[in-house]
């Protein structure tokens, strides 16, 4: 081979990134390797406790009361008990998400073959960049994502192990552990999806993806339905590629297929966009109650425990997929199809287990064709008057308000309905979580939820349908090359990444309106999961959705859809990329610096406004290890901790300046790592704050500051009290606002910061690994 | 024993059993709030962030919650939407995250003039950030004294309305408001 004089550099360059990128300091780290970023961390953010329970219960030497600074019987204090709690829900969410992420990679290898290449697009050189940031590893097929999950499996046991009584007892190492398994949460869901999105007919990553239809409407009763409810996918594509082979087309020509939560992401992404979402998980006994669905088939996470009993009154055959969840159903794996379609239909049995994907696919199929033949008579809506006679039977209690977690006002909008007025009912659904609480405590019986929706069905008509686009996938490297600067100089104001479930404190509508809003200050806003679903679920008043109203390129005043919850990991995968393509930083098992990297200088902030699950807790706390602050709805105030910074504190806002080595203050930014707000506007606010970074150059600093002062003056009427916190000279002061901010600059008696490093690190291992250099 | 020193006895042994078990708030009537609040020598009040939201038909509340802040000089700490709507009437109410605001007393220490206070009172809160909020006073500094006086009941405050509809809250704050006025406050 010739080399020639000037090919020189480039090979050296490349030697150095092969042999420094297999060769990072933290390959695979154990529970104490990454100890210290997160006690950095914590010193600087302190997690603040909210007990809800006095009690710890989780051994035989208790119930100990723990109240008024008692400790229990093996010594444990309250603040302790809770963070051993918070990392008993991280580990449920993590465990959840590695063991979806072991059941779909199996289920490819099983399809595709262990050698199966995990290739993209060329437009995507950094396939697995969560991966390769923790472990070192370039997983090259899908093979190699089985190393993946084993390691994660490992660290959950153990951390795991930690909650037993007498073992851990420290509340900064119960959240480095927390941390440690949030941190491996990501890179579950990213094994997974990329597995997902290599192997199937997923979007690459590309842009201007097929749009899908959202919303209650988008069914064709007269057709058959197969109803998909959950997160996981197998089922799903065995369902579609059995009606495809079997000549009933695509989904939706002679059966429609639909689906509830992120398997109705998967499901639209597979089949590209001609499967139906219904919606976000909060729909999905509203949906029931319709009675549309022919076949229900569940996989995992996040279905109505109270499903079977559901689907049995409206005589909807419910198929289990996995094991996670079979609900008392008979195992009938073993059975011909024919014969397990025979026993559903004649109604033996409430549904059945069936853990062969492929028999699944088409069990639901032919079950599906043959209850729709004798089921016609529940896909019947009840009529106003109907309502009205079953709205009579109300005591008005009050019972079902009390009971109800956003305190609606259902007995007087019951009492109105036995008046015939069903208005309050409707002006009550978008904000009813469906979780129905309400019937539970009703002593007349009175099924509120289904009043609710039939009366909405009424009075706006069946037609309910809305346009999302399909989840595109991972981010481009070329997305990130054309970003990466203005985000890192603060030029783009930030990425804002609305994640989570659907508990939303006042309907989805919230979301929608704070994606438009960051959208047209220019943010990238990315949405993954059931927030992804309540952006769709708004029209403006040209009648478009978000999604249609905004493109989906990965770049300032986008709205992106990247997928189902697992889609998350990209999200961080994006801002992890940024410090790889942009920053030049390696980051094969190079985790501290890259956290590193995206804390002081990628304009990131996530929101998870409806915040529900043990899983949401679990990538919050990975993205918060990541140096990714995230904003929690009010219902967040239930997960009993948060994350919040001092922002009085000189000290603990000092970074390393990495020309002179001298640790200087730079302001407190980004302020919480974890912050629990309680309306939209507070919101929003706090999200702008939150993108803000020591790194911003003078011009980054003053379009992020006008964007907060803007919000705060609209929201809050005033300027906001604490500006001079983020003002770091006077050439931040956005041009609009001069005068009035530096008046009020002079009134708190600010002073310009003497020197604004933008070149930092907290890390003097970074410091000193780039002085050599 | 006498009958008296049993009665005694038995109160003395009721108090100290409150005392160390108790973990529910005693539900308290509105003349009984008015009576524990006229009592009080500092008192501060947390404002929610429902404020905006509720209009009652007998009570006008910012009118209320000023009224109570400037028979009691209050100190008063609302949520920033709530601020906002209470800054004409009071001044120096101050506006912050509610959860920031309990992270500043409890964790940080900050706020001394609110720790200095015998009596919190609570009003128009979403029930999960008052159950929340009141919760990390209560485990924090549990020297404080509060009284929930919004239409849910919080197990969290050492005295709380019980849960009611709308049109009984109003009232009964419209009650406690008349009595807090009267000059006699007997029970």
């Amino acid at each position: 081979m010739i080399i020639r004089v000037e090919d020189i550099d480039s090979i050296e360059f490349l030697i150095k990134k092969i042999l420094v990128e297999e060769k990072g300091p933290t390959p695979f780290p154990r529970i104490p390797t990454l100890r210290e970023w997160d006690h950095l961390l914590l010193s600087r953010y302190r997690p603040f406790y909210l007990p809800q329970c006095d009690y710890c219960c989780l051994c035989g030497y208790g119930k100990c009361d723990l109240s008024q600074g008692k400790r229990g019987a093996c010594g444990i204090d309250i603040k302790t008990h809770q963070a051993r709690m918070h990392l008993l829900s991280v580990c449920i969410g993590a465990a959840t998400h590695a063991a979806h992420a072991a059941h779909i990679i199996d289920f490819l290898i099983e399809k595709f073959g262990r050698s199966y290449p995990l290739y993209i697009s060329n437009e995507i050189e950094i396939v697995t960049p969560l991966i390769t940031l923790v472990t070192g590893l370039k997983p090259k097929t899908l093979g190699d994502l089985r190393t993946v999950i084993e390691y994660v499996a490992r660290e959950i046991m153990s951390a795991l192990s930690a909650i037993h009584i007498g073992q851990e007892g420290s509340i900064l190492d119960f959240e480095s552990k927390a941390f440690h398994i949030g941190m491996l949460d990501l890179i579950a869901m990213e094994a997974a999806d990329i597995a997902q999105v290599a192997a199937l007919r997923y979007p690459k990553g590309q842009e201007n993806v097929p749009f899908a239809e959202i919303g209650l409407g988008v069914i064709d009763p007269t057709k058959p339905t197969v109803l998909c409810i959950g997160h996981n996918v197998a089922d799903g594509i065995e369902i579609i590629e059995y009606m495809e082979k079997a000549g009933y087309g695509r989904p939706g020509e002679k059966i429609e297929v639909a689906g509830l939560c992120c398997t109705a992401h998967e499901i639209a992404r597979e089949s590209e966009g001609t499967a139906k979402i219904i919606g976000p998980i909060s729909h999905q006994l509203r949906f029931l109650r319709l009675g549309f669905a022919d076949t229900i088939v569940v996989d995992e996470q996040c279905i109505s425990l109270k499903l079977v009993q559901e689907a049995k009154r409206i005589m909807s055959p419910v198929l289990a997929g996995t094991d996670k969840a079979m609900y008392g159903l008979p195992d009938l794996t073993e059975l011909p199809a024919d014969e397990i379609v025979k026993l559903l239909v004649t109604g033996r049995y409430p549904g059945a287990v069936i853990l062969d994907e492929r028999k699944m696919g088409e069990v639901a199929t032919k079950l599906a064709v043959e209850m729709a033949a004798i089921r016609g008579k529940f896909k019947r809506m009840l009529s106003l008057e109907d309502l009205r006679k079953i709205a009579q039977e109300c005591l008005g209690c009050n019972l079902c308000r009390q009971a109800c977690p956003i305190d609606l006002p259902i007995p007087e909008a019951v009492r109105a309905m036995a008046h015939g007025d069903p208005m309050p009912l409707v002006n009550m659904r978008d904000l009813c979580l469906g979780c129905t609480r309400c019937e539970e405590v009703c002593p007349r019986g009175i099924p509120i939820l289904t009043l609710i929706e039939m009366a909405y069905l009424n009075v706006r008509g069946r037609d309910e349908r809305f346009k999302i686009r399909i989840g595109r996938g991972p981010i481009r490297d070329v997305e990130i090359r054309n970003v990466g600067k203005d985000i890192v100089f603060g030029e783009i104001p930030g990425v804002i990444a609305f994640a989570g479930c659907a508990a939303w404190p006042r309907g989805p509508t919230d979301v929608a309106k704070m994606a438009r809003e960051f959208a047209r200050r220019g943010f990238i806003v990315v949405a993954s999961g059931c927030a992804a679903m309540a952006i769709a679920i708004y029209k403006n008043e040209d009648g478009q959705t978000p999604y249609e109203e905004f493109y989906d390129a990965f770049d300032r005043g986008c709205i992106i859809n990247v997928g189902p919850c697992l889609a998350n990991a990209h999200i961080a995968g994006a801002a992890v990329k940024i410090a790889a393509i942009f920053g030049g930083r390696q980051i094969a098992a190079n985790y501290e610096e890259i956290a590193d990297y995206i804390l002081n200088r990628v304009g990131a902030c996530g929101i998870v406004w409806g915040i529900m699950s043990q899983k949401a807790k679990s990538i919050i706390t990975g993205f918060n290890r990541l140096g990714i602050p995230v904003i929690v709805g009010p219902h967040g105030s239930k997960y009993i901790r948060s994350l919040l910074g001092d922002v009085y504190d000189r000290e603990k806002w000092k970074v390393i300046d990495m020309r002179t080595g001298e640790r200087v203050y730079v302001g407190p930014t980004p302020s919480h790592l974890m912050y629990i707000a309680e309306t939209m506007e507070e919101c929003m606010v706090m999200a702008v704050k939150l993108c803000m970074r020591p790194s911003d150059t003078t011009k980054g600093r003053s379009i992020k500051l006008m964007h907060y002062i803007e919000l705060y003056k609209r929201f809050f009427g005033k300027l906001p009290p604490d500006l001079h916190l983020y003002v770091r000279t006077e050439a931040d002061i956005p041009m609009l606002y001069k005068d009035e901010v530096l008046e009020y600059l002079k009134e708190v008696g600010w002073k310009p910061l003497e020197h604004v490093p933008t070149d930092i690190t907290l890390l003097d291992r970074v410091y000193n690994k780039y002085r050599r250099k | 024993m006498r009958p008296e020193d049993y009665t005694r006895r038995l109160r003395h042994g009721i108090a100290f059993y409150r005392r160390l078990v108790r973990k529910y708030a005693l539900v308290v009537s509105p003349r009984r709030a008015a009576h524990i609040l006229s009592k009080a020598r500092r008192v501060t009040i947390i404002v929610g962030s429902v404020l905006p939201d509720l209009k009652l038909p007998r009570v006008n509340l910012v009118e209320f919650i000023s009224s109570i802040a400037s028979l009691k000089h209050a100190i008063v700490v609302a949520s920033l939407t709530a601020e906002r709507v209470l800054r004409d009437k009071i001044p120096q109410v101050i506006g912050s995250n509610l959860i920031e605001f309990v992270f500043n007393l409890c964790e940080l220490g900050r706020f001394q003039e609110v720790r200095k206070s015998d009596l919190i009172v609570t009003i128009c809160h979403r029930e999960d950030v008052l159950k929340q909020i009141t919760a990390a006073i209560r485990h924090y500094l549990p020297e404080l004294t509060i009284l929930n006086i919004d239409r849910y009941y919080c197990e969290n405050a050492t005295y709380s309305f019980p849960t009611v509809e709308l049109g009984v809250w109003d009232r009964a704050l419209m009650i406690l408001w008349q009595t807090l006025l009267s000059k006699s406050v007997r029970f």
